[in-house]
């Protein structure tokens, strides 16, 4: 989804309008876009670290 | 006329002091042959402990009924052919020398009057180190134990998970913060429903749930799935259990796994910030049983700055160097490292690594390094698994938050505040919304922006915070709807909490505008 878009709308104070994202590519736009691509590898395995694999459940703790 | 003799006598209350000295003459060595050490590792670990806070006296009732000890009598102990009594004793803590004449004279003057009362509740709070129950089991003696935190290191700082605690001794309201601690008995409970039990301490406490007992989480846990075959005497969990049960006491279980080390101190800094404890799941490397722990607490040191091209924004997680762990081996909050260590992964076991090892099944974990009092080292274990039991309502995952984390502090610290870049940190945490307000409103924010915040934004119950700081003094926050499954569309406020110049904050104003809200000053 393009950032600055929300699918559903947030409840608030009616008489507040939405922010509008800015029309156009803005340095600021850029900066996070590239951001956004990096963080992606950066943050992978964190990403998926609650994928479990099958037989990891069954893992049993019982030390004494 | 002599009075009718009771056929089921009432048992008699008895208070008395002990100077610290003679604490471990209050614990009978069991009888016949005992396959461990005598006193058991716990007792000793908890008589360093006291000695470090200064203890000197120990008050100690001798008939005391224990919530936990006494659902282990009805479910297990009750039917065994030894008459186990359902009453334990409570041992209680103080660091000043009371004896019993004067815990005698102290009673007394409080029933005189009110002020006498509070100068002496005072007087026993100023001086209380907490409490442990000990169970009437042969060998496994240490029952529900709260004691008071030992003080980081100077120079350091500690942010540890707790609980206030209030006791009832005397006539007196005394209270004491920290984390319960138990050993296993072997019984009712093995390692890991001691450790789900500590953390569902800190749980119940923030979700105003009733704290379950070892008992209630032995059953829960074996409910529907028994893959040692029956429930009772305790063998030790699976995670699949340990996930049921978290259910049962109305929490969300998460697992999380496959980690680097970085990455683990990461995820265990984000989930003790948010006040939630984390279960590690631990494995030995060569022969031997799967363990579990759990995080109370760590120990963080500032991050340096960094080079502001390579990383323009800090991961404050990285200051955690010392981690807090109640392990039921051991004892409450023993001291822990987390490690970055090589071993082989054979045949689902992890082994050491030799110059026979295949170079294609050597891989690098991270591992828990757990220290006695005395600093040396106790055991040392494999990370396969962090558990945390959250509550329901808290869907974002955390991989998620850092990443959103991540790019905002890059973001910040490259497009809006550039003089700042490599000086900025970003942490990331879960937290009640009232708290946040109250946090965020008394620092940093005009009138407007705090009655925007705390009044025309509505805020889930507990809020993802995205803190960006520079030398710990805040910079900006951005709250995300902890509802939400994923970060980036689920801001909720951005607000400013530094004065700033009129670009900076026009470019931060574009940056909130990209994630759908208004820039609160």
């Amino acid at each position: 989804m393009a950032p600055g878009r929300r699918t559903v709308a947030k409840p608030s104070d009616s008489r507040r309008k939405p922010a509008q994202a800015p029309k156009g590519k803005t340095r600021i736009t850029k900066i996070l876009e590239q951001a956004a691509a990096e963080s992606e590898r950066v943050m992978r395995s964190e990403l998926d670290s609650e994928r479990l694999p099958a037989g990891l459940l069954t893992l049993q703790f019982k030390k004494r | 006329m002599p009075r009718p003799r009771r056929q089921q006598p009432y048992p008699r209350a008895n208070v008395r002091v002990v100077p610290f000295s003679r604490f471990l003459d209050e614990y009978d060595r069991p009888d016949g042959l005992v396959d461990l050490n005598w006193p058991p590792t716990q007792l000793q670990y908890i008589r360093e402990y006291l000695a470090e806070l200064d203890c000197q006296s120990v008050l100690i009732e001798d008939h005391y009924i224990d919530r936990d000890f006494v659902d282990d009598v009805a479910l297990f102990y009750a039917r065994s052919l030894r008459g186990y009594p359902n009453h334990c004793r409570r041992l209680h803590f103080f660091d000043t020398h009371l004896s019993s004449r004067e815990w005698r004279g102290l009673v007394g003057r409080s029933n005189q009057n009110p002020e006498a009362r509070q100068a002496a509740t005072a007087r026993l709070n100023r001086a209380y180190l907490g409490f442990t129950v000990r169970r009437p089991l042969p060998g496994y003696p240490v029952g529900r134990t709260v004691l008071r935190r030992v003080k980081p290191t100077q120079g350091i700082r500690g942010d540890r998970i707790g609980v206030e605690y209030g006791i009832h001794v005397g006539g007196f309201d005394l209270t004491v913060n920290g984390l319960a601690f138990q050993q296993q008995d072997q019984g009712v409970s093995a390692c890991a429903t001691t450790a789900l039990w500590t953390a569902l301490h800190q749980m119940a406490e923030l979700e105003s749930l009733r704290i379950p007992t070892p008992a209630f989480l032995t059953e829960a846990a074996c409910r529907y799935y028994l893959p040692g075959g029956r429930a009772l005497p305790q063998e030790g969990l699976t995670l699949e259990q340990i996930c049921e049960a978290c259910r049962a006491a109305g929490l969300s279980p998460v697992v999380l796994h496959g980690l680097d080390t970085e990455q683990t101190r990461a995820q265990i800094h984000v989930l003790l910030r948010s006040g939630f404890p984390a279960l590690l799941g631990l494995f030995p490397v060569g022969a031997g049983d799967g363990h579990a722990v759990t995080v109370t607490g760590f120990a963080e040191e500032p991050v340096a700055a960094a080079d502001s091209a390579s990383e323009p924004a800090l991961d404050l997680t990285k200051g955690t160097h010392q981690l807090f762990v109640h392990d039921d081996r051991l004892g409450p909050d023993a001291v822990a490292t987390l490690e970055a260590i090589d071993v082989e992964l054979r045949n689902g076991r992890f082994r050491p690594v030799t110059d026979a090892s295949d170079p294609q099944s050597v891989m690098t974990v991270p591992a828990l390094r757990i220290l006695r009092r005395d600093g040396t080292e106790f055991d040392k274990r494999v990370i396969r698994a962090i558990i945390v039991a959250v509550p329901s309502k808290v869907r974002l995952s955390l991989g998620r938050l850092r990443q959103l984390g991540w790019i905002l502090g890059r973001s910040i610290a490259l497009g809006v505040v550039p003089d700042l870049a490599g000086r900025i940190g970003f942490s990331c945490y879960f937290e009640r919304s009232t708290d946040v307000i109250r946090l965020i409103t008394a620092d940093g924010l005009s009138a407007n922006g705090a009655y925007t915040l705390a009044c025309q934004t509505a805020l889930s119950r507990y809020v993802a915070r995205v803190a960006l700081s520079e030398s710990g003094k805040p910079l900006f926050d951005v709250l995300l709807d902890s509802t939400e499954t994923e970060a980036n569309p689920s801001v909720l406020a951005f607000i400013c909490r530094r004065t700033l110049p009129s670009t900076a904050i026009n470019h931060a104003r574009q940056l909130a505008s990209h994630f759908g809200v208004d820039l609160i000053i």
